[in-house]
């Protein structure tokens, strides 16, 4: 038994994997990614394909079953890797370069390193201390948590044990996006029965895939040393790592949310029409995860029009082509849910203006409520007191476009908030007795944010690297 | 493809202003430790302790030992004395950052062993009736009592409003389904009560059902008189 179950959470990860990594190497036929980078982002890819289609049996009303599910992904991924195999395509192998360095440098590096090495294998083994602290938390404790028994895994066992959409129109939350619930439906059906001990195996994965993703992109801006300094700032953060390991919708949007914003700096850096579409799909995955994913799908589309302004090399045909590149696949994904929601009239979300007299007195009481729950809070480590520090140290000296971009993105995800706040119903979630419960949650998906700034603002080559 | 930007020398990031600060910071903190009347072993089991003391007090208090250490040497040409405020302000936050680094892996370390004390010698079953205890325990009584799939009452006197009887109330929505449906289906005909928490539950049982199973004396289940075959909903 304990076999088998084994090999079926084996399958069910394998599967939307296989499909992932067949489906990047497709779109990236050269070595675009690295090995390593490459498989994470294809885990992200597979169970984002994985659920869209979902979705669409159960637009089609075709029942979910293993057989439904597992046979055409399976074939679509052989399929693919037959085309990847024979396709001609081939250019050099790209890998990270650093530049070249002086000899008295080279000569104080050769003297340091011993204890540069030790460092960063310290950083290492803290890492993988956690990584392994998460899978033993999934695997040993079960299901926790108010969001994930009220929504997430019932309406997963509602897919599980009535395989369709019908059943799920009367259940509560209907509006809520449905990526984690159809995942979790996903292990059931390929385990064959329901053991909810064995569905959240995914998240380890989520976790891992983020952090090598994360560790991939302020390698390619920084060294080695700042690339593993950022990942230790990432999993520091209590708060985190605890919703890391527990089956809640915000941990997979971070990684949706931040994956494709660390895809649209690197398109910044060297603009290529696949990066493009991958960050899209990524920004449309993100939408099928929490409702607050589409808002952030407006601001990468916000944020690609800012690097489209600042490209200089682009004509304006490039631009407009490179606008529907990214926003075209985002938006078919987004779109997607809020259609079936429309045909199943369900309500498409569950915020509206609320313009009173008291808006005027918010703007205070909200930034006062954000400070609290970012400086002097035990969830973020000190983290945002960090990048406020590099902010300071680094006043008045000019900063990369990568930098400008992603403090524009902080800028804007944090003025998304103040703005829901302050004009909306949700002001006394966001910023009244309610936020202790929300207010974090809503900053753990952007916060890699600040562990990537607090890397490229300190960022300087120095005499010990 | 991707290429790194071509190196910069910068004076300050020196393992000598590293180690001088790291003293600064070290210093700082054992004085703290000594002076401020608390037991510092609450750092290695309290997370807010650990960062409202290193926020508040360790970069701080650091700080003032560069600021008091750069007016008193302000001529000297000890170097880490000429390293802009700023930036060994920011040092030490990184000092400090990765002191108490590995004091945050030990206190996970002792939640994880606390946890797995509790938990690793219990099955799945076990795990849940320890954690959530009378609800999942009631559920699975519920669920011994029914045959196929029904829709369900749920009736209690307590606030499901309130944070903890709401979450109470989700957690028996999940697990009785799909035997018992207390959330999903609206339209089904009403086959069984799930009276959850009641000062009395026999008084909250209509004349036209009847209690098939007491689970405790706030907990019971009750089905329908006139229900023939259970069997599956439509």
């Amino acid at each position: 038994m304990i076999l088998e179950n084994a090999l079926n959470i084996i399958l069910s990860l394998s599967i939307p994997w296989l499909m992932g990594f067949a489906f990047l190497s497709l779109l990236f036929p050269d070595r675009t990614f690295p090995f390593w980078p490459k498989v994470a982002l294809s885990y992200g890819l597979g169970f984002g394909v994985l659920t869209q289609y979902m979705l669409l049996l159960g637009i089609l009303k075709i029942p979910y079953s293993k057989e439904t599910l597992d046979l055409p992904l399976l074939g679509l991924t052989i399929c693919v890797s037959f085309f990847n195999a024979y396709q001609t395509r081939r250019t050099q192998p790209q890998n990270l370069k650093t530049a070249p360095m002086d000899e008295q440098t080279l000569k104080t590096l050769c003297r340091s390193k011993p204890a540069l090495t030790i460092f960063k294998f310290l950083l290492t083994i803290i890492i993988i201390y956690y990584a392994l602290l998460i899978f033993w938390k999934v695997w040993a404790i079960p299901f926790t948590g108010f969001d994930t028994f009220s929504w997430i895994a019932l309406k997963a066992k509602v897919f599980f044990f009535h395989p369709s959409l019908k059943d799920i129109i009367n259940a509560p939350h209907f509006s809520y996006p449905l990526h984690l619930p159809f995942t979790l439906a996903y292990f059931a059906f390929n385990i064959g029965s329901w053991q909810d001990h064995l569905l959240q195996s995914f998240l380890p994965f989520t976790f891992l895939s983020y952090l090598v993703i994360q560790h991939y992109f302020l390698r390619t801006l920084t060294d080695d040393l700042w690339s593993l300094t950022g990942v230790i700032l990432l999993i520091s953060s209590s708060f985190l790592f605890n919703m890391a390991g527990i089956c809640y919708a915000d941990f997979p949007l971070l990684y949706y949310n931040c994956t494709a914003l660390i895809l649209l700096i690197l398109w910044q850096r060297e603009p290529g029409y696949r990066l493009l579409i991958l960050a899209g799909l990524f920004s449309g995955f993100a939408t099928f995860v929490k409702f607050e994913g589409t808002a952030y799908w407006l601001i990468h589309i916000a944020l690609l029009v800012k690097i489209l302004m600042d490209q200089k090399d682009l004509s304006l045909n490039q631009k407009v082509k490179s606008f529907f590149l990214f926003s075209g696949p985002s938006f078919v994904l987004t779109a997607g849910f809020y259609i079936v929601k429309a045909i199943f009239q369900a309500p498409l979300g569950k915020h509206f203006i609320a313009f009173n007299i008291d808006v005027f007195h918010r703007p205070l009481i909200i930034a006062k409520t954000f400070l609290i729950y970012t400086f002097p809070n035990s969830d973020w480590n000190i983290i945002w007191f960090l990048l406020l520090l590099s902010y300071i140290s680094s006043w008045g000296k000019e900063k990369s476009p990568e930098t400008r971009l992603l403090s524009l993105s902080l800028f804007m995800f944090f003025g998304l908030y103040f703005l829901a706040a302050l004009l909306t119903s949700e002001y006394a979630w966001l910023a009244g007795p309610a936020a202790a419960d929300v207010l974090p949650r809503l900053f753990l998906h952007f916060f890699p944010l600040a562990t990537w700034l607090i890397c490229l603002l300190n960022y300087k080559p120095s005499l010990l690297k | 493809m991707f290429i790194h930007p071509p190196p910069m020398k910068d004076e300050n990031y020196n393992i000598s202003n590293i180690l001088f600060l790291t003293s600064i910071t070290l210093v700082c903190f054992s004085l703290l430790a000594i002076m401020m009347p608390f037991d510092p072993r609450t750092l290695f089991t309290n997370y807010k302790a650990q960062d409202y003391f290193f926020l508040g007090q360790g970069i701080l208090n650091s700080l003032l030992c560069v600021i008091v250490l750069k007016f008193i040497l302000i001529k000297s040409d000890f170097p880490p004395i000429k390293m802009p405020l700023n930036r060994a302000i920011l040092m030490i936050a990184f000092i400090t950052f990765f002191m108490y680094l590995p004091i945050r892996a030990m206190y996970s370390n002792r939640k994880f062993i606390k946890a797995y004390e509790i938990l690793a010698h219990k099955d799945p079953y076990e795990k849940k009736v320890f954690l959530y205890e009378d609800t999942f325990l009631f559920a699975n009584f519920c669920k011994g009592l029914t045959q196929g799939e029904h829709r369900a009452l749920f009736l209690t006197d307590l606030d499901i409003s309130a944070s903890s009887p709401m979450y109470h109330h989700r957690i028996l929505a999940y697990y009785l389904y799909p035997e018992l449906d207390i959330r999903i289906d609206q339209t089904s005909p009403i086959d069984y009560l799930v009276i959850f928490y009641k000062k009395n539950p026999l008084l909250a049982v209509p004349e036209d059902f009847r209690i098939v199973g007491q689970f405790n004396e706030f907990c019971a289940l009750a089905v329908r008189k006139n229900m023939n075959d259970p069997g599956k909903r439509p």
